[in-house]
């Protein structure tokens, strides 16, 4: 559908005379679908996050537009940096991947120390002000930065040795974000290294070998208690749903449980803005943050969540899209992993709401309510639609040579 | 990039096309084919249905008086599902609050009728200071709620305790016959009547729960109300019980006892003193009209505080009302001791005579007693002696009860023995005649009383002892009944048990003219609205005493008192028995025949005795004979009766405020110039100051005269001269052969302002 409207653009520009060529200016080919869903979704999410916590902050005594405030405040950061993101060149991300990495590392390793802040017994925030940041968040961003340059450089040409380089470079913020511990966003580096490798070029054996080193290390996690007891509880509980057996498993049921009669309550068209008894009498846990899906469904029902889910899969197209007209591999690779971010992540929420997914503490992108999250999901955006606006446009203010596969391209292969 | 990149970016995009199919499809499958249930649970979910308590009736005595009433405090509870930490810093924090030791709160919060699966009470009386500082920093005290809490008051103390009864929370097992949750009105941490009428009357006084539908949030936080339907107050208690006589009828039995723990037992032969006093540890009275068998008043010593029951027990305290070594406080003797009756089961003998044919028409077959009498074949004779042996001389009937003889008895009961036998050795004529008609006066069985507990003693006869044998050998080695049997139970010893309940209803029987009465002290259920619910009436049964062994009987009992060598006459010398006549019977049961002679001392009067309106009955343990212990406590208490009755009794403002006048005292009822019929109003009383030194006596001026303004003295009253308050006091400390203090109005008054009972 998208592609279609691509092609006829493309034909109307082509009787433009004395020009053979798309455009070289970037500003021409800005996607609007990338540039309007991030923001529209986020506006969406700071209208849910104040009605999924005002009945909750109101019965603290606390002012119950607190995190209302706070969540367009990250809006307005989050927009400006995806304008930011757009306007630099983001082949300048490409020549600095030591940098990238070191910063990447520094800025979780530093987390543990007592220069972070600890929370519900998990070390993985930054306070500043009266402001949180974490780090893993933008790890996320910075690991596939690192990660799509390297490939990059080495032109997709992954034999077992740089795969196994590349392995190390992933795997270890993945294990400082198990040491906080954060095992939601090490899933979801976990998954987007997966699908980065295998857009990147790595070997179907080699990926099978990584994979089944994966799920086989999952395992050996879960069963050898290295996690803690709540963490297991909230990963199997999708598995045996409606017989917890203990504290822990009650309460992780209990969320799930709850989270399930919320979207359940809503029905076809949802119960309406504001009323929902499931979201106003605070009964789903983390509602504002990690089950805000539930009050989406609860309200607006099921045509509620499918739109969403709708701009997301919009978003993801786009996404895929980018990806696949992309100059380089560099940033095809962005791409891949930027939509593998936000798909694995729409996925892993929406569908630990739902029970199809264990319950981890991952936000859904622009809803849920939390800064990092939302500043570096626009960030993220913003790189996208750089490198798919300038799809056409010449290499500028890189000091390497233009690598032979880095032919520019106008549509999508026939 | 190259076109395998290119394939692989296909891929990727197919799986997370799939994993957003499968996203909506799980939404589908939650919102559109599960809305029903979700629905129903959501609305579930958010509400909380919570039970309102309702008032508890209110129980007052015959005259209004409120025996117990309600008060509402705040009582605090702690949830039972926070953490230990959380919940070690919560009592912390309500014990600064509230201003307890923490230690307090520990005890309230594990006491043992808790319910565990309610949120543990840990204080009952928080005050109001502290319930707002509480309701405004909730946050600081997760899982505590202070809520209104209504609790028994009870305003005259430990009066009527054993009538009331008491109060405490619902135990698993009364949850069970209750319904175990199915009986809206019984639920979990509900209080319930444990004892006395609390328990008996529990399903009218408890009302009816309120039910509160709430909107709660995750947290518990009450959002709003979505219906409610209030709770229905219990109905009120009017009791037949008059509080002050009740009070005074306490007292009187308490020192009644400390004074028979002040005489030296003397030994039965030689009358040398053994050493040590009596233990007189317990004792009963109770006070009942013989027509209509309401109760004015019971006292069962050792007695209790039923407060100490409010907001649970401590187990010791419990165990300490609950111990042989203080003689069982929390059981009512009136409806729960079993005593051998003594002498005073020798008035249903007599008409067991009757009945069983052995004594004949005109009743008056002399008897000349020697003292003791052998009875069986002849070589395995036992001698059965009167008590102390003292020869009877020329009896009969009348004569018997009158100075209380055992051998005509003996020899009447003998005669039931040989009634004739058939060839087998079976009874023709019934040899159980005494049992019978002891079981028509309502013994062997409960009277019935509306308090809850009441024992039915026993009436020993064949059947009960071939039972006992089979089911215990060695306690009841024989299973054969013998004649000694029938010979002892004739006077009321043996293995016949009754409660001084039973033996004060067979008196009524006699005294109303055959009627068995059941004994209540509820006179009337009240609703709140103040409406007569029901009245509790019983109708007396006709058990048909023979009128002409009735009048022998009443006959026997009224010398018993009235004349000089009657057994009871020394506790009422002095009393004007002119105007008022009093019946009455003295018991001595020997408890054991070896040992040392510690009896239960037993009187139960009929008053008046031409006319019985009221039946006293005073059971003493552990005390020397019914004529010295028992009845000196009835003759008080049958003064006190007649001058409440009279409305001559000394009164003051109520000294709990109640707006209420009490009696304090009460003149004595002495031999006086003039006297009005007794049980009608005594108009000579009317003119008594409280304050004035002769308070007790009636007015007179110096001729003789009465004072004016009250009715001239009625002609055919008995009695002569004017009694000075010093006459009045010595014939009673002869009475108690100097023993015993004088209680005459005067002394009581200056000695004892509460004389009528301020409690222990």
């Amino acid at each position: 559908m998208s592609g279609v409207a691509v092609q006829r653009r493309h034909r109307i520009q082509l009787p433009q005379p004395k020009k053979i060529g798309p455009s070289q200016n970037p500003a021409v080919h800005l996607d609007p679908f990338l540039l309007l869903i991030p923001p529209v979704i986020a506006i969406f999410g700071v209208i849910m996050v104040y009605s999924s916590s005002k009945s909750r902050l109101t019965s603290q005594g606390v002012d119950p537009q607190f995190y209302l405030k706070r969540q367009a405040i990250f809006l307005v950061v989050g927009v400006i940096l995806m304008v930011v993101m757009t306007l630099v060149d983001y082949r300048v991300l490409r020549d600095r991947p030591a940098l990238l990495y070191g910063i990447v590392l520094l800025g979780l390793g530093l987390v543990l120390t007592p220069l972070g802040a600890q929370k519900r017994g998990i070390q993985a925030w930054y306070e500043i002000g009266s402001f949180q940041l974490q780090p893993s968040e933008f790890a996320k961003l910075g690991l596939v930065l690192v990660l799509a340059a390297y490939c990059h450089e080495h032109k997709g040409h992954l034999d077992a040795w740089r795969l196994g380089v590349t392995f190390v470079l992933a795997a270890t913020p993945i294990f400082i974000l198990y040491l906080q511990p954060d095992l939601g966003t090490s899933i979801v580096l976990t998954v987007m290294v997966f699908l980065l490798l295998l857009v990147a070029g790595a070997s179907p054996k080699h990926l099978f070998v990584i994979a089944l080193l994966g799920i086989s290390s999952f395992f050996v996690i879960v069963k050898a208690d290295l996690l803690a007891d709540y963490q297991v509880a909230r990963l199997t509980t999708f598995v045996d749903q409606g017989q917890p057996k203990d504290a822990q498993a009650k309460a992780a049921a209990y969320n799930l449980e709850q989270s399930k009669i919320a979207i359940g309550a809503g029905g076809i068209d949802g119960v309406g803005y504001g009323n929902g008894s499931q979201t106003n009498l605070s009964l789903v846990p983390e509602q504002h943050t990690d089950f805000i899906f539930t009050a989406v469904a609860e309200q607006f029902g099921f045509r509620g969540g499918a739109v969403l889910l709708g701009l997301y899969t919009v978003l993801c197209f786009r996404l895929w899209r980018a990806a696949r007209v992309a100059a380089d591999l560099f940033g095809a690779l962005i791409c891949v992993g930027v939509m593998a971010m936000i798909a694995f992540q729409v996925f892993q929420n929406v569908g630990m709401t739902m029970g199809i997914m264990p319950i981890t503490g991952i936000p859904l992108p622009w809803m849920s309510y939390g800064g990092s999250s939302v500043i570096v999901s626009f960030a993220s955006i913003g790189i996208v639609v750089n490198i798919a606006s300038r799809r056409f446009a010449q290499a500028g203010g890189t000091t390497r040579a233009p690598g032979p596969s880095r032919q520019p391209r106008g549509s999508p292969a026939r | 990039m190259t076109e395998g990149n290119r394939t692989r970016i296909a891929v990727v995009g197919l799986v997370v096309l799939a994993l957003f199919g499968a996203l909506l499809a799980r939404l589908w499958f939650l919102t559109v084919a599960g809305h029903e249930t979700y629905v129903a649970q959501a609305q579930q979910n958010g509400v909380r249905v919570a039970f309102t308590q309702p008032q508890r009736g209110i129980i007052w005595d015959r005259d209004g008086k409120p025996l117990v009433r309600n008060t509402t405090t705040f009582r605090a509870t702690v949830s039972r599902g926070i953490t230990a930490e959380q919940r070690h810093q919560v009592l912390v924090r309500l014990s600064d609050v509230i201003g307890v030791p923490k230690s307090d709160l520990e005890r309230r919060m594990n006491s043992a009728d808790n319910s565990p699966l309610l949120a543990a009470p840990v204080w009952d009386e928080v005050p109001e200071t502290a319930v707002t500082y509480i309701a405004e920093h909730a946050e600081e005290f997760p899982g505590v709620e202070v809520a209104p809490f209504s609790t028994r008051v009870y305003p005259y103390g430990s009066a009527a305790a054993h009538v009331l009864g008491y109060v405490g929370s619902m135990n698993d097992k009364e949850y069970e016959t209750h319904g175990a949750g199915d009986e809206p009105d019984y639920q979990l941490g509900d209080d319930i009547g444990k004892d006395g009428v609390e328990s008996f009357y529990d399903a009218e006084l408890r009302g009816s729960h309120g039910v509160e539908s709430l909107r709660v949030d995750a947290a518990g936080r009450v959002l709003d109300t979505l219906g409610s339907q209030p709770a229905v107050p219990g109905n009120n208690l009017e009791l037949t019980i008059d509080l002050d006589l009740q009070r005074f009828a306490e007292q009187t039995l308490a020192d009644g006892l400390a004074l028979q723990r002040l005489q030296p037992v003397l030994d039965r032969k030689t009358d040398e003193p053994l050493g040590h006093n009596f233990l007189a540890p317990a004792g009963a009275v109770v006070v009942m009209d013989v027509d209509t068998g309401a109760i004015l008043a019971t006292a069962s010593n050792p007695t209790y505080q039923p407060e100490a029951f409010i907001g649970g027990i401590p187990a010791d305290v419990y165990q300490q009302l609950n111990d042989k070594a203080t003689y069982f406080p929390l059981l009512n003797r009136v409806t729960q001791g079993l005593y051998a009756p003594g002498s005073t089961f020798k008035a249903v003998t007599a008409f067991a005579i009757s009945d069983a044919g052995v004594l004949a028409y005109p009743w008056e077959e002399i008897l000349d007693d020697k003292g003791f009498r052998k009875f069986g074949l002849e070589g395995q004779q036992t001698t059965y002696r009167n008590f102390e042996s003292i020869p009877g001389g020329q009896v009969q009937l009348a004569r018997a009860l009158q100075i209380s003889n055992d051998v005509y008895f003996y020899d009447m009961a003998w005669r039931i023995v040989q009634l004739p036998k058939d060839l087998n050795d079976t009874v023709v004529l019934d040899d159980m005649a005494i049992q019978q008609t002891a079981r028509r006066l309502g013994f062997d069985e409960p009277t019935g009383i509306d308090l809850a507990g009441e024992r039915g003693g026993r009436v020993p006869d064949r059947e009960w002892l071939e039972q006992v044998n089979k089911k215990d050998p060695v306690a009841f080695p024989y299973n054969i009944w013998l004649g000694g049997y029938t010979i002892t139970l004739s006077v009321g010893q043996g293995d016949l048990l009754a409660t001084p309940l039973q033996l004060a209803t067979a008196y009524a029987a006699i005294g109303n003219g055959g009627f068995k009465v059941t004994p209540h002290v509820v006179h009337r259920i009240v609703s709140p609205q103040n409406t007569v619910v029901r009245e509790i009436a019983p109708v007396p049964v006709d058990v048909g005493l023979d009128p002409e062994i009735r009048d022998i009987v009443m006959k026997g009992l009224s010398d018993a008192v009235m004349t000089d060598d009657g057994t009871g006459f020394k506790a009422f010398e002095g009393f004007d028995l002119g105007r008022l006549p009093i019946a009455g019977k003295t018991g001595t049961a020997e408890t054991c025949t070896a040992c040392e002679p510690q009896n239960t001392a037993v009187f139960t009067a009929l008053v008046p005795a031409n006319d019985p309106k009221y039946v006293v009955t005073v059971f003493i343990e552990k005390g020397d004979t019914g004529g010295s212990t028992a009845a000196p406590i009835a003759r008080e208490i049958i003064e006190f009766l007649y001058c409440t009755g009279g409305a001559a009794a000394i009164r003051q403002p109520d000294p709990l405020g109640l707006d209420q006048q009490v009696t304090i005292g009460c003149p004595p009822l002495v031999a006086v110039p003039a006297a009005a019929p007794p049980g009608s109003d005594i108009p000579a009383f009317e003119e008594i100051e409280p304050g004035s030194t002769n308070a007790g006596v009636i007015p007179v001026d110096g001729t003789g005269a009465l004072v004016p303004g009250l009715p001239p003295p009625a002609s055919n009253a008995p009695g002569t001269g004017v009694t000075t308050p010093d006459s009045t006091a010595s014939p009673r400390r002869r009475r108690s052969r100097g023993r015993r203090p004088s209680r005459d109005a005067q002394t009581r008054r200056a000695d004892e302002p509460c004389a009528a009972g301020c409690g222990p």
